[in-house]
C-alpha cells in the first residue's frame, strides 16, 4: 500500500484537529459509575401494548390482570381510533418503568413486544428526548429518536395478529406535583 | 481507551500539538521549533473550532449512530451524479493546493456541523426520525394532530402468527440490573413476585424469559 502524499495527509489532518479540539472544548460526561444503584430516574413512563380489533369479542390471549385509569383508557382508544382504523383497543400489557439518566430502560409489557428507551435528555415541556429500540423477540423492528412528553405519547403501530393489530404505546406520566 | 486514530507518527504528534493534549515540557518545545506548516495548521483549526464553538449550543445533539448513518448513506445515494463529468479544469499549482487543501477541508467541517445546526432540529418538534433494520419495513412517522401523538406506524411487518398466544404482563419498574446480572421484573399488584426475567445474548438481543 502506499502511503498518502503529504498534502492529502494534510487534507485529512486539519479536520481531525479541528473535532479533537471541539470536542475537547466542552466537559465529557461523566462516566457512569460500576454499580448500577441509586439509578437516576428522569421521568416515569407507561408502556401500554394495545390488541386493535374490529371484534369487542375477539378472545384475548391468557394475561395477567392489567388495569389502567379508566378516564385514561377510554381517552387513549380514543386516539388511538384516529390513528389505527379499528374499533376497538384491547389493553392486554402493561409496564410502568423509571427512565433512567445514565442507563438502558427496558419496557416489557409482553414477552412477544418490547421497547428499549435511552434518555438523551431533556425537552421542552417536561418531555423527554428519547432513543426508542421497538423489539420483536430476536429482532429490532425500529429504532427512533424522538420525544415523549406528558399528554403527547407515541404510538408504534405493529404487527398483524388475529386480524387485528398490536399496538404499543408509550406515554410520559405527568410529574407528581 | 484510546479512541484517537492510528496515524503516523508525525500526524499524531500534529495532532496532540494542536490538540494542547502532549506533556507541557513537549508543547512548549514544539512551539518553538514546529515547522512554519506546523503552525499554519494550528491557526486553522482553532479558527474552524472558534467558528463551530460560536455557532453550536453547548450541547449538541447528534443522531443516534444507526440514524445517522443511514440519513448520510441516504444523502450520499440521492447526490451522487451518475458519472463523474470529464475535467477541464487546470489543477492549482502545487504550492497554491498545499495551503488551499487543509483549509478547505476544515471548510467543509465547519459547514457540516453549521448545516446540521441551521437546518430545523428534528428534536424540537415531537416528530419521530426512524430507522428500521429490514429494508422491507417502512416506517411512517408523523405527529397526528387528531390523536395529538407522535405516530410511528410500521408497514410490512411480519404478522404474528394466530396459533401464537402473546405473552402479556402488568408489572412494575424495576432498577437496572448489575452489570453482567440480568433483571428482573415484579408484579405490579405489590406482590413483589418476579414476572419476567430480562437477559441479553451476545449480540445484545434481549432475551426474556417469563415466570410461571
Amino acid at each position: 500500500m502506499t502511503s498518502p502524499s503529504p498534502s492529502r495527509r494534510h487534507f485529512l489532518t486539519l479536520p481531525l484537529a479541528a473535532l479533537f479540539s471541539f470536542s475537547h472544548a466542552f466537559p465529557r460526561p461523566p462516566t457512569p459509575p460500576a454499580t448500577p444503584a441509586p439509578a437516576a430516574a428522569e421521568a416515569l413512563v407507561d408502556g401500554l401494548l394495545f390488541f386493535a380489533s374490529k371484534d369487542a369479542t375477539t378472545p384475548l390471549p391468557k394475561e395477567d390482570k392489567v388495569t389502567l385509569d379508566p378516564a385514561v383508557a377510554q381517552s387513549l382508544s380514543l386516539r388511538l381510533a384516529k390513528v389505527f382504523k379499528f374499533p376497538h383497543f384491547h389493553l392486554i400489557g402493561r409496564h410502568t418503568q423509571k427512565v433512567f439518566k445514565e442507563y438502558e430502560s427496558w419496557v416489557v409489557p409482553s414477552k412477544d413486544l418490547c421497547l428499549k428507551i435511552d434518555f438523551q435528555g431533556p425537552a421542552e415541556g417536561g418531555g423527554l428526548h428519547v432513543h426508542l429500540q421497538l423489539w420483536q423477540d430476536k429482532k429490532v423492528l425500529v429504532k427512533s429518536d424522538t420525544v415523549i412528553s406528558p399528554g403527547q405519547p407515541v404510538f408504534l403501530g405493529g404487527p398483524k395478529w388475529r386480524g387485528g393489530r398490536l399496538v404499543f404505546v408509550v406515554m410520559q406520566q405527568a410529574p407528581a406535583k | 481507551m484510546n479512541d484517537e486514530p492510528n496515524l503516523p507518527p508525525n500526524d499524531e504528534l500534529l495532532l496532540r500539538w494542536i490538540d494542547r493534549s502532549l506533556p507541557e515540557v513537549q508543547l512548549k518545545a514544539l512551539d518553538l521549533s514546529a515547522p512554519p506548516a506546523w503552525h499554519e495548521q494550528r491557526a486553522a483549526s482553532q479558527l474552524t473550532g472558534n467558528l463551530l464553538r460560536s455557532s453550536l449550543p453547548r450541547t449538541v445533539e447528534l443522531p443516534s449512530p444507526d440514524l445517522l448513518t443511514s440519513r448520510i448513506m441516504e444523502a450520499v445515494q440521492r447526490d451522487a451524479p451518475a458519472t463523474a463529468p470529464a475535467s477541464n479544469i487546470t489543477p492549482f499549482p502545487s504550492r497554491f493546493r498545499q495551503w488551499f487543501a487543509p483549509l478547505a477541508s476544515a471548510a467543509l467541517v465547519a459547514a457540516g456541523f453549521l448545516l446540521w445546526n441551521a437546518k430545523p432540529h428534528p428534536r424540537s418538534s415531537p416528530v419521530a426520525e426512524t430507522y428500521t433494520p429490514d429494508s422491507r419495513v417502512i416506517a411512517r412517522a408523523y405527529f397526528s394532530d387528531d390523536a395529538d401523538a407522535t405516530v410511528i406506524d410500521l408497514e410490512n411487518l411480519e404478522a404474528v402468527p394466530d396459533s401464537r398466544e402473546i405473552r402479556a404482563f402488568n408489572i412494575a419498574s424495576a432498577d437496572p440490573a448489575a452489570p453482567g446480572e440480568p433483571q428482573i421484573f415484579y408484579a405490579a399488584n405489590g406482590s413483589r413476585k418476579p414476572v419476567v426475567v430480562l437477559s441479553h445474548d451476545a449480540a445484545s438481543a434481549p432475551h426474556l424469559r417469563a415466570i410461571p
